[in-house]
């Protein structure tokens, strides 16, 4: 991705950084993590319409359909870039019931109330602001029927050997808090993650429960690890222009710790682990 | 500091975290052995990675052995071995000694050590050495000389199992604030991985590096996320609010290492745990688990 000229905190905040996000948690890496596509807790024999909001390039949705062939997911997302993609690949693959749209934002959607058994939504909260959250909660609980399950899905960095990784991680967490993307100016990290099923009980589901999975970023640990890394170093080329923009660092020192980072982040040695937190609740009526 | 006496002229290296606060051990130890229950909980009831084959295994030592849970089960499950509960606390061991009357394992025993000496074992004496909560006992700078320490002591072709709990995010404020001063305190220690010292992270993650540099051979790592929160989770809520920051602790370490003062934490405690009693309350943490090898030639 080119994001040359186009450095303004708005346009990282709807665009580069989304499309970043998107791809980042669209690998099928984070899903192998997560063990399974939608919580045991929802039963997919009853489910016809699903709504994947922040779809990416649809893996997840492609997903679903090719193991529930009966199920019909509607996908969208802020990025056309990654909507057509999503597209082409879901024809490509022959799959009739996925269609993909795309819309400006989660905050308003084109859809009729209680059109939707599940909506599914993962890596939404890190590049959206604190005051947009439970506008989005609203318009999530609005679409879905009654009864019908919200899965909330986010991503938080946990620790890793690599000292010069630990440092970008510092100017990444800048970074987005520069856009707003956290909701915990205090925390130590992102906070939003943990804070996702304290939403889904804040505002009035049933049956609300979370779900806590380790993703490994070691090298010795699972053959789709490597390709996990190879997206993780690029995210953070992706995101350079932004830093440095902020002054966060300089280009040399960025350069030489993203060197160093790579090298470790490969080592045989390296071991690390982020968190994934799925959290669920049933709409009431 | 009235509630630790005798504590403060001890270099803040070589402070046992266990041990802060005037009679505070027995609450400390009970608070260890919960742990443990929630750490089994989380592997499934297993007490060593599948990887660490047991078949050859005679000698065990339990490093740093606390009240003695670890190796207790470890003795009840695979009866037959020689099992050393080892740890550097002569009150701790005192407690382990207690605990371990009611059921008498009889290929158990416990011994306290002096950390700033060699073991009292001859090289080359275990086939198996397991360290719990190792990582934050001893600083950064400190890790080198115990991995020397602990790859002398084990047999050739002996495994070495590093486990360690690291905080993780959580929902509340109040509880996101005493774990930066938590994280500011292990800084001051010499005990904290994070480039900004604002994350509770000590490195664990260091596990296989460490070994690495001892030449281990079949390094490896297990990872256990452990739940804090939710509805239907008091053990892992109680886990947070007596172990991972422990009041008395917390209160001794703030003041000595001039982080906070005790009337500012109490108010801040006060907040946190009125935040663990909401439904709503989320907080997760990472168990790992690392195992290696001492090569067969060195």
């Amino acid at each position: 991705m080119n994001y040359e000229g186009k450095n303004g905190p708005q346009y990282w905040q709807e665009t580069a950084a989304s499309e970043v996000a998107r791809l980042f948690f669209g690998h099928p890496y984070m899903m192998e993590s997560l063990g399974r596509l939608l919580p045991p807790a929802i039963d997919l024999s009853k489910v016809e319409k699903v709504l994947d909001i922040g779809c990416g390039k649809g893996e997840w949705a492609r997903r679903l359909v090719k193991e529930n062939p009966h199920i019909h997911v509607i996908g969208i997302d802020t990025s056309i870039t990654l909507i057509q993609e999503a597209s082409r690949l879901a024809m490509a693959d022959g799959l009739n019931s996925t269609s993909f749209y795309q819309f400006g934002t989660a905050q308003a959607l084109s859809f009729p109330d209680e059109t939707f058994d599940v909506v599914h939504v993962h890596s939404l909260a890190s590049f959206i602001s604190t005051a947009m959250w439970s506008r989005i909660l609203e318009e999530m609980i609005r679409v879905l029927k009654i009864g019908g399950w919200l899965n909330v899905v986010d991503f938080e960095l946990g620790s890793t050997s690599s000292m010069a990784y630990n440092r970008l991680a510092v100017f990444g967490m800048a970074g987005v808090r520069a856009l707003g993307g956290s909701i915990a100016p205090a925390s130590p990290t992102q906070g939003v993650a943990a804070r996702l099923y304290g939403f889904l009980v804040d505002a009035g589901m049933l049956d609300v429960t979370y779900t806590v999975h380790a993703v490994d970023f070691g090298v010795n640990s699972r053959p789709t690890t490597r390709a996990f890394l190879d997206d993780f170093v690029a995210d953070m080329l992706g995101f350079k222009p932004f830093i440095l923009q902020l002054g966060l660092t300089d280009e040399e020192t960025f350069d030489t710790l993203l060197n160093q980072a790579r090298e470790e982040l490969y080592a045989p040695d390296s071991c690390g682990y982020a968190y994934l937190i799925s959290a669920i609740g049933r709409k009431d009526a | 500091m009235q509630d630790a006496p005798g504590k403060d002229d001890l270099p803040l290296e070589y402070v046992d975290m266990r041990d802060i606060g005037n009679g505070q051990i027995t609450a400390m130890m009970s608070a260890l052995q919960f742990q443990h229950k929630l750490f089994l909980r989380e592997m499934k009831g297993k007490l060593l990675p599948a990887r660490i084959p047991l078949d050859n295994v005679e000698t065990v030592m339990d490093f740093i052995c606390g009240p003695g849970s670890w190796c207790m089960d470890f003795c009840k499950q695979h009866p037959g071995r020689q099992v050393y509960g080892v740890d550097i606390n002569q009150a701790i061991i005192d407690q382990a000694r207690e605990n371990a009357a009611h059921s008498a394992p009889k290929h158990l025993e416990f011994m306290v050590v002096d950390r700033r000496r060699p073991l009292p074992f001859p090289d080359g004496f275990f086939d198996l050495i397991h360290l719990q909560n190792g990582t934050i006992l001893f600083t950064l700078d400190q890790w080198p000389e115990v991995m020397v320490e602990l790859t002398r002591l084990l047999k050739p072709g002996g495994w070495l199992n590093l486990v360690d709990f690291e905080m993780g995010p959580a929902s509340q404020p109040a509880v996101d604030r005493v774990l930066t001063f938590l994280a500011q305190i292990l800084a001051r220690m010499g005990r904290n991985i994070t480039a900004d010292g604002r994350a509770p992270l000590t490195g664990s993650t260091l596990g296989p590096r460490r070994m690495a540099q001892q030449s281990f051979t079949d390094i490896g790592y297990e990872l256990y996320p452990v739940d804090l929160g939710g509805w239907n989770n008091p053990v892992g809520r109680a886990y947070l609010a007596w172990s991972v920051v422990r009041p008395e602790m917390i209160f001794y370490l703030a003041e000595r290492t001039g982080i906070s003062h005790r009337e500012e934490l109490e108010v801040l405690l006060a907040e946190m745990q009125r935040e663990l009693r909401q439904i709503g309350f989320c907080g997760v943490g990472m168990l790992l688990s690392s195992f290696g090898r001492k090569p067969l030639a060195m």
